[in-house]
């Protein structure tokens, strides 16, 4: 026993620390859109329309169904599999069909004229959902890699990997979250 | 509970135990080489561009003909614009950053905390490899059609849009600063777990050596704002590659239109951190050796550490002083213009303990000291004319002078390239368990200290007197036709210079193979470093230390052992 030594473990700190720069990332996203926002007289600028929300709320559904199932993954791993099956297949499909929705979004705002060379209102709504769509296909992965829990459910490791794959879906749900209201409903 | 890595049996093939390496110490040296290789393609890049500056329109003597047939021999005007763009991506990115940050960080913090590898040591071996990734596609941007990319290191648009920039060349420098940032990241993630988690028992923070404060420091800054260049050059990439319309001011201007400027913004967010992430390391360097080589226990070691920690986080709040002449609200710079004059109070408490250490100390003039004294006076020259950068008055005058260049030259180039030069001279015998040659080291501290005071105190007069960076020929003005003396001088130094690296590169290549044993302990220091063999063995440690003691306990009169100076391990003497 150290006491110069954190009680957290290394691979929660690190995780912490990728978490920061995540969030920096997006955080730089965000500006550069307020910073576009802001500049123009009104927005959407004159001559566009408001994206349609049908898309955008499937989407959240989706994003915020998966953080839940996948939540309930997480309490039931351990203790019982055939649930806990059932939640992480829940919770993959639901990204998959997040990224399936996105890209009904891309293609609608695509035929309406909001293609991404039209100027920087539809530039900042494709490009944002790009890269968080991104992200969301490294999550979906991420959950993959979480398939062999019913062996390895005592193994540390292996807690670290599902404690560290949650955090990441879930900080992407509150990032599409906040997209959702700044790009959509307000 | 402790965190140490267990012992496992050391490589034995060529590629697990040099190029697939997970130790600690191997990838460091991985980087040193990269960094060197890409100094010397820096360097040569500044020889072409001061030659342009000297000779206009004169051929480059020998690889000239090889390199520019079509011209002669003479640097063509776009490859100017190349030449001065990736001179500043390769010195920033490509060569101080993986000495300073990959070999050094790499090398010396499990060693100097007392531990046996990184955290992560994966990860780590990945960093190198992605960086390696990331070089060879800047390298390759210079062959593609219409060149590398030439919108100077910073890239603005509209310079570095299609519009300014057609050709792949710019493309992937941005694809290159992202591969890079992604690499650098994951480094900066391995060292910030590491010295919280791997510390040795007894060692808490302030025990642990100023390089590693400096090391440290650096790693949060880079994780913290590298992912917003990231963020930038994404964007960047996207008004390039698929035509979206974010810096491109006045594309279509009933409907929306771009802004060249937020890309300044989300650029200097990070790049102002970015001059502390480049210098931090060799602060903590020098903040070591000054006190390794006089002798005497660091002067206000615990002001020198939070003077640091303040400098970190007061860099995050003064990135608009870069951006004085963008039509910034007067209420802004003068804000931002504050904040900056105040990292001047941190600062100079880091110079004032530098000085004090000195004082009434016993110096041994080996060569690291050299060059720490040397950061000590040009990293002193660069503060103190940054102060004219960061006041707005004089900065609407001096932007994009060649006042900046030299400026930025004395405080990022000349104070981390001699930073960098003090740690390898010595730590070499610990890497390589051998010493390098002490005279060969003084001549070329001397031929590089008057080199590099006439290239960037040149710089700063001509930028004084008018004349602007990136121009291709600036004696086509004719106020500016009688800075040619003057810029003819500058190039002399920069040759002077250049030829003063090759006794560094001969003493560092012969050294290696032919050069003194080294002792275990060749300078006399007490860091953990020094309690162990040369070369240190597979997982460092034998046994994990215990630190009873700080790292400059130098001079204690009441030591009867022999020694001036007590190693961490040791109990204080009192």
């Amino acid at each position: 026993m150290n006491p110069n030594q954190t009680m957290k473990h290394p691979k929660e700190i690190a995780f912490t620390i990728l978490m920061v720069s995540w969030v920096m990332l997006f955080a730089a996203l965000f500006l550069s859109y307020a910073l576009l926002r802001f500049k123009e007289p009104q927005w959407p600028p004159m001559g566009f329309e408001t994206v349609s929300l049908f898309w955008p709320t499937i989407s959240t559904a989706q994003v915020v169904l998966s953080s839940y199932t996948l939540y309930l993954f997480s309490q039931n791993f351990k203790t019982n599999v055939e649930k806990a099956k059932k939640y992480l297949y829940s919770t993959i499909f639901l990204g998959v069909g997040f990224l399936v929705s996105q890209k009904m979004l891309w293609n609608e705002m695509n035929s309406t004229g909001l293609d991404v060379g039209s100027g920087t209102f539809a530039s900042i709504i494709q490009a944002f959902s790009w890269v968080h769509a991104a992200h969301i296909l490294m999550g979906v992965i991420g959950q993959m890699w979480l398939f062999s829990f019913a062996k390895k459910a005592d193994d540390v490791d292996f807690n670290f990997r599902v404690l560290h794959v949650s955090k990441f879906w879930h900080f992407l749900d509150i990032v599409w979250l906040l997209m959702f209201v700044t790009m959509f409903l307000i | 509970m402790t965190y140490a890595h267990g012992k496992h049996a050391a490589p034995t093939t060529f590629l697990s135990k040099y190029v697939f390496s997970y130790d600690h110490k191997v990838i460091g040296k991985q980087f040193l080489w990269y960094g060197i290789f890409f100094l010397g393609v820096g360097g040569m890049m500044a020889l072409l561009i001061r030659w342009t500056l000297a000779f206009p329109g004169e051929a480059f003597p020998v690889l000239g003909p090889l390199l520019f047939p079509h011209t002669n021999g003479i640097v063509p005007p776009d490859t100017y614009s190349m030449l001065f763009t990736l001179h500043g991506t390769i010195m920033i990115f490509f060569a101080i950053t993986p000495i300073l940050i990959g070999a050094f960080g790499n090398f010396c913090i499990p060693l100097m905390i007392g531990a046996r590898d990184m955290a992560f040591p994966l990860f780590n071996m990945l960093s190198f490899h992605i960086a390696v990734l990331s070089g060879a596609i800047l390298l390759g941007s210079l062959f593609t059609p219409l060149g590398g990319a030439a919108g100077g290191w910073t890239s603005y648009p509209t310079l570095s849009t299609l519009v300014g920039s057609p050709g792949a060349g710019q493309t992937l420098w941005c694809l290159s600063i992202f591969v890079l940032g992604v690499s650098s990241t994951m480094g900066a993630v391995n060292y910030i777990t590491t010295v919280i988690c791997f510390r040795a028992p007894g060692m808490g923070y302030f025990d642990m050596p100023l390089t590693i404060w400096g090391l440290w420091l650096t790693a949060i800054l880079n994780a913290i704002f590298l992912p917003v260049l990231g963020a930038g050059v994404i964007l960047l990439t996207f008004d390039r590659v698929f035509g979206t319309t974010f810096f491109l001011a006045g594309a279509a201007a009933t409907s929306g239109s771009g802004d060249p400027i937020l890309f300044q913004h989300v650029f200097w967010i990070f790049g102002h951190p970015e001059v502390y992430i480049l210098i931090l390391p060799a602060w903590g360097m020098v903040s070591d050796f000054l006190s390794f080589f006089a002798r005497k226990p660091a002067f206000g070691a615990k002001a020198t550490a939070l003077s640091m920690t303040t400098i970190t986080i007061l860099s995050t709040l003064v990135y608009g002083h870069h951006m004085f002449t963008t039509q910034m609200s007067p209420l802004l710079t003068q804000t931002f213009m504050t904040l900056t004059m105040t990292i001047s109070i941190p600062s100079a408490i880091l110079f004032a303990n530098w000085l004090g250490t000195l004082y009434k100390g016993s110096i041994r003039f080996h060569s690291p000291m050299l060059f720490s004294m040397g950061v000590v006076f040009v990293f002193g020259l660069g503060g103190l004319t940054g102060l004219y950068l960061g006041t707005v008055s004089t900065d609407l005058y001096l932007h994009d002078t060649y006042f900046v260049v030299g400026h930025f030259h004395y405080t990022m180039a000349a104070s981390v390239l001699l930073g960098g030069y003090a740690g390898t001279y010595y730590w070499f015998p610990k890497m390589f368990g051998r010493m390098m040659d002490e005279t060969l080291a003084k001549i070329h501290f001397w031929i590089t200290m008057i080199g590099l005071n006439g290239v960037f105190m040149g710089m700063m007069v001509v930028g004084f007197a008018g004349m602007h960076r990136r121009l291709y020929n600036p004696f086509v003005y004719e106020y500016l036709e009688r800075l040619i003396p003057m810029n003819k001088f500058i190039t002399y130094s920069a040759l002077l210079m250049g030829v003063g690296q090759l006794p560094f590169v001969w003493n560092f290549v012969y050294s290696l193979y032919k050069g003194k044993k080294a002792t275990a302990n060749p300078w006399e220091v007490g860091t953990l470093e020094w309690t162990i063999p040369s070369p240190p063995i597979h997982y460092n440690f034998e046994e994990i230390p215990t630190v009873k003691c700080g790292p400059h306990e130098f001079g204690n009169p009441k030591l009867t052992n022999g020694r001036d100076f007590q190693y961490q391990t040791e109990e204080l003497v009192k």
